[in-house]
């Protein structure tokens, strides 16, 4: 069943080190429904990094995601590491204290809520424990005190200490947001960055996305892009690409290796380029082997 | 339209003969046409396979193929040691005729097509489809 979407446009792509990363997967759904990208997922776990068969979040954009989304004015693109500085440089002492202050008061209220919830599952079990003592006494009696022994070992703050007010030492828990505060992202989009994908491959990429075709990386078969009719987890793909200048020259034997690795992954091998002018259509050319 | 020196095409006149002979020889073609007015930026050939080699992906397989004499082909004959470009390959589906290509399978105008015949040094050629836009593979 479908979600209602709780994105608003624009959002942030955080460009990290040259690479354009979403980490609300929020967004990474928003922009699967709406603009057909899939990215790549790229987040693997940071103890076991060799763990790299089923990976999460961050979602890696390429280049020419993040500039048509900018040029759809669905998204801006913040440098994160400037944004970042910036915004904790920015922040007033006031802000500051209130802020830590406030999550501090968040805190102690998730810690009580928790410890009733402990003393709550204690004062049940214990209850429990009775009705059973009542059937058994001899045999329970010696089980109880034992039990009670263990619990002391773990329980947190005696019962009626905690309902009024928590130890120092207590444990407090902080929730790790995925998604972070919008003072940290929040330049304006005029000044955001701009993503600046290959002039020869991105009026091709355009084409193939207006037609409604979803592109991925081709580095795996060996192509710039892979285009898919509808979305990859239900379609093959139909095209390997291969992007080039209106006038760049591109061997023979290229087009040859290229029809011949579409022909023999069942698909077609795809080269064209934009003709110079703005207003004129990008051209392409599907190659496949001609059989005899 | 645009006019083409008879140089481009003087130069690739063997190319256009070794491709004739081997269509003729070989692959049994007949009708086999060359086309070397100024309106074609390079010599052309077109002809008749013996038997349909274009299936349509999408076509129905209970209903037999049209009749081969309807389906004429046009061949370019390049050399594997040329380079080519976007533009260049433009140029040479623009001076095809603009006439019937036919329907495909769903119904939509079919796009026109040439088949890339490539001559290697020692007078091997293979042939590659070339579409002019986006057509679906036929084994997908």
């Amino acid at each position: 069943m479908p979600i209602a979407s709780t994105v608003t446009e624009p959002f942030p792509i955080y460009a990290i080190h040259g690479r354009y990363l979403l980490f609300d997967v929020d967004v990474v759904s928003h922009i699967r429904k709406t603009y057909h990208m899939c990215g790549c997922l790229s987040g693997t776990l940071p103890q076991i990094p060799q763990q790299n068969v089923f990976l999460g979040l961050p979602l890696e954009l390429m280049t020419e995601e993040a500039a048509l989304l900018v040029e759809k004015q669905a998204a801006y693109i913040v440098d994160d590491v400037a944004a970042h500085t910036r915004g904790l440089a920015n922040m007033s002492q006031e802000t500051k204290t209130d802020y830590l202050e406030a999550r501090r008061r968040e805190c102690e209220k998730e810690a009580l809520k928790h410890q009733k919830e402990v003393d709550e599952k204690k004062r049940q079990f214990k209850g429990k424990g009775k009705q059973e003592e009542e059937a058994k006494p001899e045999e329970r009696q010696e089980e109880e005190e034992k039990e009670n022994g263990e619990d002391s070992l773990f329980a947190a703050p005696s019962s009626n200490e905690s309902a009024v007010q928590l130890k120092a030492d207590s444990l407090l828990f902080y929730p790790t947001a995925t998604v972070s505060d919008p003072s940290y992202h929040s330049p304006a989009p005029s000044t955001s960055l701009v993503a600046r994908p290959d002039p020869n491959s991105y009026p091709l990429y355009k084409h193939l996305h207006n037609l409604g075709y979803f592109l991925s990386p081709g580095l795996r078969f060996g192509c710039q892009f892979m285009a898919y009719p509808g979305d990859p987890l239900r379609f093959h793909s139909h095209f390997i690409t291969r992007g080039l200048g209106w006038d760049e020259e591109i061997d023979i034997i290229d087009i040859v290796g290229g029809g011949r690795l579409g022909t023999g992954v069942k698909k077609a091998w795809m080269f064209g380029g934009k003709p110079e002018g703005d207003d004129t259509e990008t051209r392409v050319f599907c190659v496949e082997w001609g059989g005899f | 339209m645009t006019s083409y020196t008879p140089a481009e095409h003087q130069a690739h006149a063997h190319l256009l003969q070794t491709v004739h002979a081997n269509l003729e020889h070989t692959a049994l073609w007949t009708s086999l046409t060359a086309h070397t007015t100024s309106t074609y930026p390079r010599p052309l050939l077109s002809g008749v396979p013996p038997a349909p080699i274009y299936v349509d992906p999408d076509a129905d397989p209970n209903v037999p193929l049209p009749a081969a004499s309807t389906q004429r082909e046009w061949v370019l004959p390049v050399d594997l040691r040329e380079k080519w470009s976007p533009k260049k390959m433009a140029q040479v589906f623009d001076s095809l005729p603009a006439g019937d290509w036919g329907v495909d399978a769903k119904g939509g105008l079919r796009k026109k097509r040439l088949l890339l015949a490539v001559v290697a040094e020692d007078s091997t050629v293979v042939y590659y489809f070339v579409h002019d836009g986006v057509v679906k593979p036929r084994q997908n």
